[in-house]
């Protein structure tokens, strides 16, 4: 019995070393080669586009539009074009980044919330310009090299200026972005100062 | 901005044929522009035939109308700028009441106006056995409209929006940040 004891460990050692050294399914990168482009987005509801409000429903709104209704309230529809269209890229990357890490909270599961927590949605609120920018930028993506689906995330910043804490930071400066514009900037070239190591590329 | 009248108004006109002029009792500038209401429904439903009323500061009404088959309304005004909201841009305020049937009726109060504005209205429809209480809600307002009003009265009395430090500098190769 005392020469089993042994035995019997160094067995359940091999068995717990096999598990453990057992291949992990690689998780393949999501990319614009291998990923489409989503045609619907879950949007949590919640009460007075509050980020800490009760959810009140789940709904799902077709991707074009939800970057529609989310763009006039995250850029000022009457700011330059370029900026509105490095926003339109910025607005639609983020999205389609959440739509492949969905969540589920207080019982619902949703991609993105209406709130400042993801970004600013308000049903039925596009406007001529924004529309024309999210038109504009629609069969483009803004990705790494390796093609991979990351958001372009975006914070407000400040007035006149061009925001330089966040050149290079992968945050785009919302204000900034319109100043950058107003100078000349076309929208890649404010989207490259924003985000380094990103490409444009073509997406259907 | 094109479309200002530059008169000084502190007198009220109701219109029924052309522009509308918003009432003020703000010795303000006057300015035109055109408000879109969008009417729908939480599935996302166009709400057509809803009946939409602006009501000025004054309490009166300054044009009503009802929304298209694609649940639309426009209206142009004249309204005067709110010194409230007008640090970088003219902007009035109005009142919106929509009626429609199957929902309950909604108050949208301080809707931004411009030279080129939208108002979504999201209606809840009436479920039996339930209260089907009108709702409240607030326009669309801007949040960087929002930090402006913030930057501006604050800095009247010295103080300033907090600043968070909530950039960081580099986003990690798995962006998987818990969001709320």
């Amino acid at each position: 019995m005392r020469r089993m004891v042994p035995a019997l460990s160094l067995l359940i050692c091999l068995i717990a070393l096999a598990w453990s050294a057992s291949p992990v399914k690689a998780q393949p990168l999501q990319t614009i080669y291998n990923t489409p482009q989503p045609t619907v987005v879950r949007v949590a509801i919640r009460a007075f586009n509050n980020p800490w409000g009760p959810i009140l429903w789940v709904q799902t709104v077709g991707f074009q539009e939800y970057c529609s209704d989310v763009l006039p309230n995250e850029w000022m529809p009457d700011w330059n074009p370029q900026a509105l269209e490095a926003g339109a890229l910025a607005a639609k990357m983020f999205a389609w980044y959440n739509t492949l890490h969905p969540v589920t909270h207080q019982g619902f599961t949703y991609d993105v919330d209406n709130t400042t927590n993801y970004q600013y949605f308000k049903d039925l609120s596009g406007t001529p310009q924004t529309d024309a920018a999210v038109q504009a930028v629609w069969n483009m993506a803004y990705v790494p090299p390796s093609g991979e689906i990351l958001p372009l995330d975006y914070r407000s910043g400040w007035h006149d200026g061009p925001n330089w804490v966040f050149v290079g930071s992968t945050f785009m400066s919302q204000w900034g972005s319109q100043y950058l514009a107003s100078v000349g900037h076309t929208f890649l070239q404010i989207l490259n100062l924003y985000y380094p190591n990103r490409q444009l590329r073509w997406v259907s | 901005m094109s479309g200002t009248t530059g008169e000084v108004c502190a007198a009220q006109t109701t219109s029924q044929n052309g522009p509308a002029e918003l009432s003020s009792t703000l010795n303000t500038p006057s300015y035109h522009g055109t408000l879109v209401v969008r009417v729908g429904d939480p599935t996302g439903k166009h709400v057509a035939k809803a009946k939409v009323i602006l009501v000025g500061e004054n309490g009166k009404i300054i044009q009503s109308g009802d929304t298209n088959p694609q649940g639309q309304w426009v209206t142009h005004l004249t309204y005067h700028a709110d010194p409230r909201l007008s640090m970088t841009r003219p902007l009035g305020t109005t009142t919106a009441l929509v009626f429609a049937k199957g929902y309950n009726e909604t108050v949208v109060f301080e809707v931004p106006l411009g030279q080129s504005s939208v108002a979504p209205v999201t209606l809840t429809p009436f479920v039996l056995g339930q209260r089907n209480e009108p709702q409240a809600t607030l326009g669309n307002l801007h949040h960087i409209l929002v930090a402006d009003m913030l930057d501006y009265y604050a800095a009247q009395l010295g103080i300033a929006r907090q600043s968070v430090s909530d950039l960081p500098m580099r986003v990690p190769a798995n962006n998987t940040a818990p969001r709320p």
